[in-house]
């Protein structure tokens, strides 16, 4: 499983219409759930504007301190094939995006993600697979 | 700064001395251990998934209203809107 950063966002504010969701999906996890590295960035830019530095940074301790979470570094290949899969996709989304829906088809991973685009390019990517 | 002729000092607990101790190989200082390996190990796995449930579940309410805060995400975080 790889979480995106609208998973984790939703997991850690509960003022987010999909927390309970989210909380659901954590309770029934059994495997590691790999949380790219630029993900956790994401999340932490994200809380540090939303609710101030302190949470921000309680938040990534969480993510890194969970032995439900595993944090993932890509390398440089991987790096090119995500951006290889944004050249070729020509949506307009961040490239974040792109290197979590990349991960979780090459690694053959479910995504953890409340955002609609991002499953739908997921989704395209593995439709993609299957025709070829 | 420090000049050539000058030696920084640094204690460790009698712990991190068996730790480093460990990891360090022949010709190796145990400053090159500390750069070499404990940087992988900065953030040690303590917390488990009842744990971080626990936690989640405890979080005093918030008062905000409820929201879908993945439509925000790119605002926030890059100052865009989604197309």
């Amino acid at each position: 499983m790889i979480a995106d950063s609208s998973f984790l966002i939703s997991l850690f504010a509960d003022y987010d219409s999909n927390h309970e969701q989210a909380l659901k999906i954590i309770e029934g996890v059994e495997e590691k759930i790999i949380v790219p590295c630029e993900v956790v960035s994401e999340v932490f830019t994200f809380f540090s504007h939303k609710q101030g530095i302190d949470e921000a940074a309680a938040t990534v301790e969480r993510i890194l301190r969970g032995n439900i979470f595993s944090v993932y570094f890509m390398n440089e290949n991987e790096w090119l094939d995500a951006f290889e899969i944004s050249k070729l996709q020509k949506r307009k989304m961040s490239f974040v995006d792109y290197q979590v829906a990349y991960l979780a088809y090459e690694k053959k991973q479910k995504l953890l993600c409340f955002d609609k685009q991002l499953n739908s390019l997921l989704k395209n990517l593995e439709e993609r697979e299957k025709d070829e | 700064m420090y000049s050539d002729n000058m030696v920084k000092m640094v204690s460790f607990s009698d712990e991190a001395y068996a730790v480093l101790t460990r990891y360090k190989k022949k010709n190796m200082s145990y400053s090159q251990v500390v750069i070499s390996e404990m940087g992988q190990k900065r953030y040690v796995k303590t917390e488990t998934k009842e744990d971080l449930l626990g936690f989640l579940k405890n979080l005093p309410k918030s008062h905000r209203k409820k929201r879908d805060l993945s439509k925000e995400i790119d605002n926030v975080i890059y100052g865009v809107k989604r197309a």
